[in-house]
């Protein structure tokens, strides 16, 4: 059950600075929040939590005037506003730190601050002074006259939050701000906060760092399918409720149905990652993937598992040196390109179908023996457009595609036909590894149900099967066995039949 | 010279064979707690091997031949050096071992008496040196393994430090006294099975199961030091695995220089190589993780000794696994037979004799 808490008469409250009230946001008619409340009150720290797609970043992108409500009212000081741009939010005392900067490159940290603000004589060494004198204000250790490429992450959110502060911004929302820094860094960070704290702004954060929010918040919201669940103290929270809070969803209710209660045998294993390492993101990795099984990879944004794959399918290639090693049926393989990994075998179903996945103006038929050519060994060779409206066909009725016609360019299709042409594409060239990447993600709930059927077919024919994804249901419903990864490597594997959606979570965020 | 060129390249790229990795432990092989949780039947100083002819199960400790009596070891007879291996082919004969360096048969008449008939020391001109294994084939042959011609069977770890080469497999027929080598130049050869008509060995530095004819690799990039194999009554067979592969280990492995020195200059007990059981001095090397914090040992810190058995289908797949973790207490597991409804499994870096349920030890994934 989910319950809603309030503190006292918000729209009274003389402390509060930010309201919203029933805020809904639909994109194409799907809600991504649905009415919410929420409060800020001033000089508070408020964690807004929830797992991936549970809506915190619509919500603060509404805050931000990055995207304007559907129905609902949002008040600042008290008053309605109708933010339908970040200017406006900005004119409001309202600034958003998103989790990649928004920060020009080529400039030095003062003209990064001052952009949109020069004057219209403008002295360099003016601007770098008021730099100066305004970061020292803020006690923070940044040289005004670097160039922005060259800074840490902690650095450029420094910079970033520097800005927010000089636009006079009495709140500021930062969206995962701890992702990409360094334990230091985020040391520097929270001390950052507490100062904006003490100087009376706001500051709302999110954060899959379970920690982060209990060490940092003042108050805790959870979110969850676009729904508000719980706001308190953080002192009425501990990590089991806050999990309990992100993913207690009553699973009788949902598309993915029962917990599992059979597990395919185990297979040969045809795949192995070992002490894999890839720039930050994924550190010492290890895992393996069986025939005849859905291996369901499971973990927060930023924990390394598309990368980890990627560097498998030949897309993206590992450390130089030391980059550890792939063996696939127990031989080393590096790919320098994806071809050379989908002739041996591997298929890679992208979770960015729209600019990875397909060609948009090219038929579903032609975007389907794409894949084929994709495997073909020749260097020259004839393209048959008659093979390709068979195979198109071929693979159209099997997976299901809906389209008015078979000529029909893919982006016209809905977003499940677009993702069943994808897989149509790599599931065309025979592979025996097939790595889903968020397999589902902004796909209907009936190709749902039929993309997952796919998956398990392919697993029940032997198949070495990988599934990641960032929804825990689905990662349960379909898995034989599920491997947590966090912050570059898999840290756990669970049996689907031992799988908790909270063991998961605590170890995906502990 | 390109084959140089290469090794080079990969050296210094950290590539091929320099790569330095090991294989994870997932799937069946996922760490459970199935060896730590097991009953502890018998603490005896020195156990290492057991034999079991499905009614009576035997064990080797030191010098000394046990036999498993109302659920306790009882001695049967000592022997004049330490036993090394032992087998039993369940119409009264019994193979011992003795000091890596004599095969002696034993005949057990029904009254419990035994005498001493026919041994071998030699197996193609070349005396016995590390016989660690044995197993009898269905015909009355014995299979053994001689893991080494440079070091007996106490100081396997220094074979392994100086990459010994030099193991065999024989076939040995008491009766028609027939020697057959299998297979030479082998890696620590520390296992013998028969298996589909032939003779499956364990390769222990090679990390691998091999068939002797023919030296067909049966499983490889195993996870552990394979060593003695025993076969499952529902089919494939249990192996023992007495330490696990490390990334440290491994980067020692791959430099002579080091471990000359190492081996010339710091006592065996520290040296940075695996060994049966650990955590008895602070003098004893750690990696990386495996640092106590607060007087606690993570489980999943790279192990120094570890506990592994093996239950291995037919097609030489991992089935199952037992495992005792870093922070367990039952290491350097020499040997695993099933008796009598249960798994019977030598824990030699804690001296014990343990005793698993069939059933559990079956599903334990």
């Amino acid at each position: 059950m989910t319950q809603n808490h309030h503190s006292g008469p918000v729209s009274q409250d003389a402390d509060i600075v930010l309201e919203l009230r029933q805020a809904t946001k639909k994109y194409s008619g799907v809600p991504a929040i649905e009415n919410v409340d929420f409060t800020l009150r001033r000089g508070e720290i408020h964690a807004l939590l929830g797992e991936n797609g549970a809506g915190k970043s619509t919500l603060t992108k509404v805050m931000a005037g990055v995207v304007p409500l559907s129905s609902g009212q949002m008040l600042v000081h008290g008053k309605e506003v109708q933010l339908v741009t970040p200017l406006q939010a900005l004119h409001h005392g309202i600034a958003m730190v998103f989790q990649e900067t928004s920060l020009v490159p080529t400039m030095t940290v003062a003209q990064n601050l001052f952009l949109g603000q020069e004057k219209f004589f403008n002295r360099l060494r003016g601007v770098y002074i008021s730099a100066q004198q305004f970061l020292q204000s803020l006690n923070f250790d940044v040289d005004p006259t670097a160039t922005v490429s060259l800074l840490g992450a902690a650095k450029k959110q420094m910079v970033e939050i520097a800005r927010a502060v000089l636009h006079q911004a009495s709140i500021i929302i930062f969206d995962e701000p701890t992702a990409s820094l360094t334990p230091e860094e985020k040391k520097y960070f929270f001390d950052l906060v507490f100062k904006l704290k003490e100087r009376g702004v706001s500051v709302i954060f999110i954060s899959h760092a379970l920690e982060e929010a209990l060490l940092l918040a003042d108050r805790i919201t959870v979110l969850r399918d676009g729904h508000h669940v719980v706001t308190d103290q953080k002192s009425s929270f501990d990590r089991a409720r806050v999990v309990q809070a992100m993913v207690g969803r009553d699973l009788s209710q949902t598309l993915y149905g029962q917990k599992k209660t059979f597990v395919r045998p185990q297979g040969e294993c045809v795949l192995s990652v070992r002490n894999l390492r890839m720039a930050s993101m994924v550190k010492n990795n290890s895992l393996s993937v069986f025939a005849g099984q859905i291996t369901g990879v499971f973990g927060l944004i930023g924990a390394g598992r598309t990368e980890t794959f990627k560097v498998v399918a030949g897309l993206i290639k590992r450390d130089f040196f030391h980059g550890g090693e792939v063996l696939l049926r127990g031989k080393p393989v590096r790919y320098r390109v994806a071809r050379q990994a989908v002739r041996d075998g591997i298929a890679y179903v992208t979770e960015d179908r729209k600019v990875e996945g397909f060609f948009e103006t090219m038929s579903i038929a032609q975007n389907i023996y794409m894949g084929l050519l994709g495997k073909s060994d020749k260097t020259f060779g004839t393209v048959s457009l008659a093979r390709a409206s068979a195979v198109g066909e071929h693979w159209s009725r099997l997976l299901n595609v809906r389209a008015i016609s078979r000529n029909v360019k893919v982006i016209e299709l809905s977003g499940g036909n677009q993702q069943k042409v994808v897989i149509a594409k790599s599931l065309v060239q025979e592979p025996e590894v097939i790595i889903f990447d968020e397999p589902t993600r902004g796909v209907d709930v009936g190709a749902i149900a039929e993309i997952h059927a796919e998956i398990n077919r392919l697993a029940d024919a032997g198949k070495a099967v990988v599934v990641i994804s960032s929804y825990l249901p689905e990662v349960m419903a379909l898995s034989d066995r599920i491997l947590v990864a966090k912050q570059g490597k898999v840290v756990v594997e669970f049996s689907a039949t031992d799988a908790t959606q909270e063991g998961i979570m605590y170890a995906a965020i502990h | 010279m390109l084959t140089r060129l290469r090794n080079l390249g990969d050296r210094w790229l950290g590539r091929g064979n320099a790569a330095i990795t090991v294989p994870v432990m997932d799937g069946a092989l996922k760490p459970n707690r199935g060896l730590d949780e097991a009953t502890v039947v018998a603490e005896l100083a020195g156990i290492d091997d057991l034999a079991s002819d499905g009614k009576d199960l035997w064990l080797s400790a030191g010098a000394e031949l046990f036999r498993l009596d109302n659920g306790q070891p009882v001695p049967v007879r000592r022997f004049d050096a330490d036993i090394s291996a032992l087998a039993v082919d369940g119409k009264g004969r019994l193979a011992i071992a003795l000091a890596g360096k004599r095969v002696q048969i034993v005949h057990v008449a029904s009254d419990g008496v035994a005498t001493d008939g026919e041994s071998l020391d030699t197996v193609q001109g070349q005396a016995l040196h590390c016989v660690n294994a044995l197993a009898f084939e269905p015909d009355g042959s014995l299979l053994l393994s001689d893991g080494s011609q440079r070091r007996g069977p106490g100081q396997w770890c220094h074979d392994l430090m100086e990459l010994g080469n030099t193991g065999r497999v024989a076939r040995w027929n008491p009766q028609r006294d027939a020697k057959e080598q299998l297979a030479s130049g082998l890696r620590h050869a520390f296992g013998v099975l028969p298996f589909k008509g032939g003779a499956l060995y364990s390769e222990s530095w090679r990390h691998s199961v091999g068939m002797a004819r023919g030296r067909l690799e049966f499983m490889h990039e195993l996870p552990g030091y394979p060593s003695r194999m025993s076969a499952a009554a529902s089919g494939g067979f249990w192996l023992s695995c007495f330490v696990c592969r490390t990334q440290l280990v491994e980067f020692v492995l791959r430099e002579p220089a080091y471990r000359k020195r190492m081996l010339e200059e710091i006592d065996p007990r520290y040296w940075i190589a695996p060994a049966l059981a650990s955590g008895l001095s602070f003098l004893e090397p750690l990696q990386g993780a495996g640092v106590k914090q607060m007087g606690v040992l993570k489980p999943w810190a790279p192990p120094r000794s570890y506990g592994l058995v093996l239950r291995v289908s037919d097609d030489g797949r991992i089935l199952s696994s037992l495992h005792s973790q870093v922070d367990g207490k039952h290491h350097g597991i020499t040997a695993a037979v099933e008796c009598d409804g249960a798994l019977w499994v030598v824990s030699k870096g804690s001296g014990r004799l343990l005793r698993i349920d069939l059933d559990q030890a079956e599903t334990r994934v």
